[in-house]
């Protein structure tokens, strides 16, 4: 038995960007050496969206798998570590609470630590849960150190703060050097199969059409081979997710570069901070039924530590994803697939997983409608989990501006509607082993917005009530020790070979 | 419904309360109490189940206790019956082979195998690296901990256990002073507002108030036709006559198709939300999906893990029964698609076997086949009950060999994927060499 039928070759990529480099870099390093030929079209006179300066540990995989080595990222990029977010104002005003890339406390008995964290909270005997977890505590410190495998210290991960811009640049500069053609031009056609309808072409305004077996759809919002040519059904979540506008601006660093993003609740929306080296990314996300452009713009500009380093840029989106990701030939990777508002930092890692599925679902002779079928699955699945998760940080709140009491009175999935219900009744945590968000997040979230369990696991119950105070102290302890220990993160930064702190590169 | 849950009484057979009762009293808090009414105990039977199962591992049981509750160890068993050529199917649990640069060795044995234009030999080239399996085909018997940084790691040591022994020790073993134990034939339910049930009357007399009432009697499917999961490929093998049994066997243990005219007649079943108000139907009461893979004794002991996780709070119990409820629904799903696997890919001719084949596959089933079929990628789902591996084996065994690869697998040097390979074999190999025999094994077992 031998394999005969022609192989798929030709791989186009519609777009450049965060989305379109990251996939090229991926293909080339991954699939290169197996005969494809990859060509990126992108147009200079198309701006892109630079979205996700924030990123998840997820992408320490993702660079590892294209044999980035972190410290020269760090350094080609402007990176900045980041060991959780920090949401403020979130539930009531003044509140605040950092979803960390670690966990919080450790075993205690066959009940989880919130449980036990819960029974001593009840009866007012335990600090706030952020305290029970490494990464916050050195996040609020402004300390880090990678983490070490030793053993006797809390476990956690981090991920990045990096110029956007900067980072894709340097994979189009990985991705050429592994092969990958880049083609500069301004897409005007695309041509379709006439009895199959896969698309067949694209062509360019000097005439030239580029060819491929598969296509690449990282062309943005436009979404200009999934949306506009293959005409796939966009599903619009804004019932849920009412943001629909952002404005972004650069501006100087007022002096703060603590290794962590910051989410601020605003009137209407909230605030992003992203400390880089040399600068600070902001934007404001809102809901232009609550809040009209100006008023948007000027609560952005009032908020700013620094002097701004351009013009606000003002973004529209619905938030939602169409409803297939793979259809025909084509595969929507980024924000031609979807958007989810950036609250959780979400928009390279969709990129990542839609990457990773299909790396691992390429085809070889002929595209399998099974495969297909696995994609969407996959990314339906990871679209649904995180909407259900960034849904809870708008539902939970306790605010009194209008647009709070309507996020309050919204309608919900009803996934999250049970998962609010079973942490507040029994500390019950969602159990899934897929997804981007696990039992720490929720937590993290939950008791962040005053979602407090009313009651726990009842084997919680089964330790004396002065020895959980005990245990629960030396927890504390330990973890307060361990982050006093680290150094401080522009320490790291300038070890790691940082062109702007402490005013260097200025 | 207000304050606390309180009491917890538990009834069924004694096989079957043992495992629940051992798991609650490991765990209970001092304020609630459990009462054990024992009924009646049924037939014995074996299950074979993991040495790492979940459950085990939260009554904090190893090796030595599972010796002690009279467990016979193994690597692996025999699937017996489902080929055409009469042929057994040899199955052990296992870790992920040593993958090569990320990939799983069967997709770049695929790719070896394609260049070699020797795509019908896959099968065998594959077997050669199935470690687990050629262990217990030949007789050996060893442990993870046995060499953590070899080969070794990926054994998946089973434990052969007799029910009965096993619900001995536990009861046994159980020295909370919060267990109550009770012996009753029969009982009855007595309830209050809302069909919650507030007390169980004894035969004797009697009665005990109840807080949450977890019932593993044994259900007649019929009973539970208006709420069940469908399980209709398990359905038409049973009304086929097909079940399984397992017997000890040597050197392995084995599944078997019953004889016909022995086969269990009742009809496999889930319910589809066994908690209910404040009445729980666990193991038996709750499902029954088949003796193959000791399904209904895995489902038993993910109910007993599931039941300590979802313990009420109070008496109004609603999160916790919805709780429960998806996860048995998880469970189910789980199982039912194990056991569906040998059946949906049988080869035998018979019109019997043919009818199972005809019958709708679960979803979840159908994705792995499909998927492992056209490319030899498995899917994952949540509450996985067996490992990735296991699934590899079983679809290899049972003839569903990848049409195409992982196209990654293209991308290496044939040469250098021709040493690594050998290298691995020569130390898969080696260590096969090492292990000790069932009976020095059980020697050193016997010795403490």
């Amino acid at each position: 038995m031998t394999e005969r039928a022609q192989a798929i070759r030709n791989v186009v990529i519609v777009g450049g960007g965060t989305a379109g480099w990251m996939t090229a870099a991926a293909l080339a390093r991954l699939l290169g050496g197996t005969g494809l030929a990859i060509t990126l079209v992108e147009s200079a006179a198309i701006g892109t969206v630079g979205v996700g300066e924030a990123t998840l540990p997820q992408i320490r995989r993702f660079n590892s798998l294209l044999g980035i080595d972190e410290r020269e990222m760090m350094a080609r990029t402007a990176a900045t570590i980041k060991l959780g977010i920090e949401f403020r104002d979130w539930g009531r005003v003044g509140d605040s609470y950092i979803h960390p890339f670690g966990r919080f406390g450790q075993e205690i008995g066959p009940a989880s630590f919130v449980d036990y964290w819960a029974r001593a909270h009840a009866r007012g005997m335990v600090a706030p849960i952020g305290q029970y977890c490494l990464p916050i505590m050195a996040a609020m410190q402004g300390r880090f150190e990678p983490p070490h495998g030793n053993g006797t210290r809390q476990p956690y991960d981090y991920a990045f703060q990096f110029d956007a811009g900067l980072y894709a640049a340097w994979l189009s500069e990985l991705a050429q050097s592994a092969g990958v053609v880049r083609r500069e031009g301004r897409i005007v056609d695309v041509a379709r199969n006439s009895e199959s309808g896969a698309i067949s072409a694209v062509s360019l305004e000097d005439g030239a059409a580029i060819r491929g077996d598969l296509f690449i759809d990282c062309s943005g919002f436009r979404a200009l081979l999934i949306g506009e040519t293959l005409e796939t059904p966009f599903e619009d979540w804004s019932h849920w997710l009412p943001c629909n506008r952002a404005f972004a601006v650069p501006c100087a660093n007022g002096g703060d570069y603590g290794p962590y993003t910051r989410a601020t609740a605003r009137a209407a929306g909230w605030q992003w901070r992203i400390p880089l080296q040399h600068r600070v990314g902001n934007g404001l996300v809102y809901c232009d039924a609550f809040w009209d452009d100006m008023d948007a713009a000027e609560a952005l500009m009032a908020n700013l530590e620094g002097e701004r380093g351009a013009e606000p840029r003002q973004l529209r989106f619905t938030t939602g994803r169409r409803s297939a990701l793979w259809r025909s030939n084509c595969v929507a990777i980024g924000l031609a697939g979807g958007f989810l508002e950036p609250l959780e930092s979400t928009s390279i890692d969709l990129i990542q997983s839609g990457i990773l599925n299909l790396v691992e679902l390429f085809p070889h002779t002929a595209i399998e409608e099974a495969d297909r079928r696995e994609y969407n699955r996959l990314m339906d699945l990871e679209f649904e989990r995180i909407r259900d998760f960034l849904v809870l940080h708008y539902v939970a709140n306790q605010r009194e501006e209008e647009f709070w009491r309507a996020m309050r009175a919204m309608p919900m999935p009803d996934s999250l509607a049970d998962r609010i219900e079973d942490f507040r009744e029994r500390a019950m945590l969602p159990d899934y082993a897929d997804g981007l968000f696990q039992p720490v997040s929720w937590i993290s979230v939950f008791l962040g917005q005053n979602v407090v369990p009313r009651r726990w696991d009842p084997r919680a119950d089964a330790i004396d009530a002065d020895e959980l105070g005990k245990r629960l102290t030396a927890i504390h302890g330990k973890i307060a020790d361990d982050a006093v220990a680290m150094p401080l993160h522009l320490d790291f930064l300038e070890r790691a070979g940082a062109r702007y702190v402490y005013g260097a590169g200025q | 419904m207000r304050g606390e849950c309180g009491t917890i009484v538990v009834v069924g057979g004694y096989e079957d309360i043992w495992p629940v009762a051992g798991l609650l009293a490991s765990q209970l808090p001092p304020h609630l109490t459990v009462h054990v009414i024992e009924q009646s105990a049924s037939a014995s039977s074996l299950a074979l189940l993991p040495v790492d199962d979940r459950y085990f591992g939260a009554l904090g049981w190893g090796v030595s206790e599972l010796a002690a509750a009279g467990a016979r160890f193994t690597l692996g068993f025999v699937l017996d019956g489902l080929r055409r050529d009469g042929k057994p199917i040899v199955a052990a649990p296992s870790g992920d082979l040593p993958a090569i640069a990320g990939l799983a060795l069967h997709q770049i044995l695929r790719r070896v195998a394609a260049q070699a234009g020797a795509l019908d030999r896959l099968a065998e080239l594959y077997h050669g690296f199935s470690f687990c399996a050629r262990a217990a085909e030949s007789g050996k018997m060893a442990l993870p901990a046995d060499g953590p940084d070899t080969p070794l790691a990926m054994l998946g040591p089973l434990a052969l256990l007799d029910r009965a022994t096993l619900a001995e020790a536990l009861d046994r073993g159980c020295a909370a002073p919060n267990v109550v134990r009770h012996t009753a034939s029969a009982i009855a339910l007595e309830r209050g507002e809302g069909e919650v049930v507030g007390t169980v009357r004894l035969a004797g007399g009697e009665r005990l108030e109840t807080g949450l009432l977890v019932d593993l009697r044994t259900l007649d499917p019929d009973s539970a036709r208006g709420d069940a999961i469908p399980l209709p490929l398990l359905e038409t093998a049973q009304s086929r006559g097909i079940a399984f049994e397992l017997r000890a066997g040597q050197p392995l243990p084995a599944y078997h198709v019953k004889p016909r005219g022995e086969w269990d007649r009742s009809r496999p079943f889930a319910l589809a939300a066994p908690w209910q108000g404040n009445h729980l139907r666990l193991g038996p009461a709750a499902g029954q999906i088949s003796g193959l893979f000791s399904a209904d004794s895995r489902l038993l002991l993910a109910h007993a893990l599931d039941l300590v996780q979802c313990l009420p709070a109070m008496r109004d119990m609603t999160v916790e029964a919805r709780r429960f409820n998806a996860l048995h629904a998880r469970t189910i799903e789980r199982l039912a698609e194990l056991v569906a696997a040998p059946l949906a890919l049988n080869t035998r001719s018979e019109q019997e076997w043919q009818a199972v084949r005809a019958s709708p596959v679960p979803e979840a089933l159908r994705l792995r086949i499909d998927q492992f079929r056209n490319r030899g990628r498995l899917p994952e789902f949540d509450g996985e009950i067996v490992d990735r591996q296991f699934w590899i084996d079983l679809l290899m065994a049972s003839g569903v060999v990848p049409r195409s690869h992982d196209r990654r697998a293209d991308a290496f040097d044939p040469r250098q994927l021709d040493r690594a390979l050998g290298t691995v074999r020569a130390q898969l190999d080696q260590t096969l060499r090492e292990i000790s025999s069932q009976a020095e094994f059980d020697a050193r077992i016997a010795r403490g």
